[in-house]
């Protein structure tokens, strides 16, 4: 089922929760909301499964408005961040009370209940009280009680955040094999970039609840629209240099007291169109920098992090600090002069005004 | 630490020692008391049971209820009073907890009014609705063992103890409601719930802690209730007689008060409430815990 937001608003008094959102998530696809703590992306979510109601805008499931349909006909399943399992109920009477609810019969539901519970692995653990299972396992509980009822549309929100780092890991391949396998429209809500990357298969970046950016992963991480999805996505984070863009002899510079870079004649002049000022920012990401002692922009090595599969070194220029990704056969010590070469194929412009990417063709 | 920490475990006992002491030293007298013929301060000048001898027959006359019946009447009172505050309060709380409308604001600060408000002002407003109440057919006078709902019955007696035992109960059950997840109530909707159901099936068994503290202290109050009876009924003679009237009848202006009977007539109606609190104590500790473990 499509999930189609139009002109979407929610106010909570005179705070703008979420802000003129339009969006359209396709049938079977595995969307990610992502943004910052109070972004606006729990309330999006919220409002998908029918808790809110929006104050402005139309909620579509395909061709049908549903603003005011109550959420127990969405044919939806949720999967909370605190799981919200019963507490009193075994896991089978948890996982089996949507069907309860819908008065199936309950030779139907003892079989439905133990092909998910099977399906999630949690089979033998049916007698059992909430409180007597692990962060893991209570998830699946919650995921199968979301999955019995077979929903056109499942939402989880921050569905990995309650569980340990190596549970992440695995959970963030299983939930999106099972995605997969149901095909069943998902939307799920994170501030963690790296889970919305690997899991999704589009990224919505929220901000102060406007959409910054809505695309593929690979796009949001190479081609950000602007200032802001660059520098959320990415660890460790993007660098930013204030630059000024010069054109001399048809040649496009980038300048500042410490560096200057030739552009290509392509990017150059496509950034000219587009910005506003000559005064830009240059995004570059630690991986496409590399650092060397011979020839470059100088700089100074402010301190060295090794990560295991290469090293972060921070080095300073003029006052800023620059974050470079290096092989971990790099020595270096702190103070030593290294030089810096830009992989200028990669480099990001942005205006400082308005704050949106240079490089993007104007709708 | 150690050293600094004893003499402050050893203040804290004697603060506690003290005041209990003292009261212990009450119930120590009242025990001795109904058991001996007379006392001086806590030694008895001579054991009886005869101060027990209303268990099975009336001391005033039979024109009087008989202990049975008069316990009986309390034991409905109390239990009447305590369902129906436990159930009205539990709904309307979780309307207030969960729920938005116009005037829950209002109403929350009218309810916490109307608990400090001095009950004793209304009672004679209240006297002329019972009046009222009780030209009504059948539901003012005419129900068996409640009376009915006017003026001179056990169920008027119990609706006017709910009345004032509801703000309170509101209140408390508002937070054992606040304490519960909005994700539980939210999952459960989702689930395909109705509101009621999400109240039945999610949200009470979940405070149970919070309900059994409010009906404890329900029963207790209305246990032990004496002004709004006394108030409210015919008086001590009556057939609506409760328990904190019937002790009145030992205490009359013509004749000699009998100390130990009233003893004795006080322990009786102490025991179920000292059983009853021996084994809840616990649960009502929640009740000003700020009903913390109603949650998960």
């Amino acid at each position: 089922m499509k999930i189609i937001f139009k002109d979407l608003c929610k106010y909570f008094g005179r705070v703008k929760a979420v802000d003129n959102l339009n969006l359209e998530v396709g049938d079977g696809e595995f969307v990610a909301l992502l943004g910052p703590s109070g972004c606006g992306k729990t309330t999006i979510l919220l409002m998908i499964a029918g808790i809110y109601k929006p104050s402005k805008g139309f909620i579509y499931f395909d061709e049908r408005v549903i603003n005011d349909v109550s959420p127990k006909d969405r044919k939806i399943g949720m999967v909370f961040q605190s799981y919200a399992l019963y507490p009193h109920m075994t896991v089978l009477n948890n996982i089996a009370y949507p069907l309860k609810l819908k008065k199936v019969h309950r030779k139907e539901i003892k079989e439905r209940v133990q092909k998910v519970a099977d399906m999630m692995g949690i089979g033998e653990l049916l007698d059992r009280k909430p409180a007597q299972l692990s962060g893991g396992q209570q998830q699946r509980v919650a995921l199968a009680r979301a999955l019995i009822k077979e929903p056109e549309i499942l939402l989880l929100d921050e569905p990995l955040s309650n569980l340990d780092a190596r549970l992440r890991i695995m959970m963030r391949s299983e939930l999106k094999r099972l995605q997969k396998d149901l095909g069943i429209t998902t939307v799920f809500v994170t501030h963690d970039q790296l889970e919305a990357l690997t899991m999704a298969d589009k990224v919505a970046v929220v901000n102060s609840g406007c959409l910054q950016q809505f695309s593929g992963p690979d796009e949001l991480y190479n081609h950000p629209k602007n200032l802001f999805v660059a520098g959320f996505i990415g660890s460790p984070p993007i660098n930013f240099i204030s630059v000024s863009l010069q054109k001399s002899d048809g040649r496009f510079l980038l300048k500042n007291r410490y560096l200057q870079i030739e552009l290509a004649k392509k990017i150059g002049s496509k950034a000219e169109n587009n910005s506003t000022s000559s005064e830009i920012l240059l995004g570059i990401r630690p991986e496409h920098i590399t650092i060397n002692k011979k020839e470059g922009i100088e700089t100074e090595v402010y301190v060295v992090e090794p990560l295991g599969r290469d090293i972060l070194v921070s080095v300073k220029l003029g006052k800023s600090m620059i974050k470079v990704l290096a092989l971990p056969s790099f020595k270096a010590n702190m103070g030593d002069r290294v030089r810096l070469n830009f992989n200028l194929d990669k480099i990001m412009l942005f205006d400082k005004k308005s704050e949106k990417s240079l490089l993007l063709d104007k709708d | 630490m150690r050293l600094r920490q004893k003499p402050r475990a050893a203040l804290a006992y004697l603060a506690l020692i003290v005041p209990s002491a003292l009261i212990l030293v009450g119930f120590l007298w009242l025990f001795i008391t109904s058991f001996s013929i007379r006392t001086e301060g806590l030694r008895s000048l001579g054991w009886t049971l005869s101060n027990w001898s209303f268990l099975w027959k009336s001391p005033f006359g039979p024109q009087y209820p008989s202990i049975w019946w008069v316990t009986l009447n309390t034991l409905v009172m109390s239990l009447i009073m305590t369902l129906i505050v436990v159930v009205v309060s539990s709904m309307t709380a979780y309307a207030l907890s969960r729920m938005k409308f116009t005037g829950r604001k209002s109403f929350l600060s009218l309810t916490l009014i109307l608990h400090a408000f001095p009950s004793v002002t209304l009672l004679i407003p209240i006297y002329f609705v019972l009046i009222w109440v009780s030209k009504i057919p059948v539901i003012g006078r005419g129900v068996p063992l409640l009376g009915g709902l006017g003026y001179n019955t056990i169920g008027g007696v119990a609706l006017v103890m709910v009345a004032f035992q509801l703000p309170f109960g509101i209140w408390v059950m508002k937070g054992f409601f606040d304490n519960i997840s909005w994700d539980m109530e939210r999952s459960a909707l989702i689930d395909g719930a109705s509101r009621f159901r999400v109240w039945w099936e999610i949200m009470m068994p979940n405070i149970k802690p919070g309900i059994a503290a409010l009906s404890i202290f329900s029963f207790i109050t209305g246990w032990n209730a004496y002004l709004i009876p006394l108030t409210f009924t015919a008086g001590r003679a009556g057939k609506s007689a409760v328990l904190s009237l019937y002790l009145q009848n030992f205490i009359s202006e013509s004749v000699m008060t009998e100390w130990n009977a009233v003893a004795a007539v006080g322990l009786f109606q102490l025991i179920p409430v000292v059983i009853f609190f021996l084994f809840t104590q616990q649960m009502l500790l929640n009740i000003y815990g700020g009903g913390k473990k109603g949650g998960v």
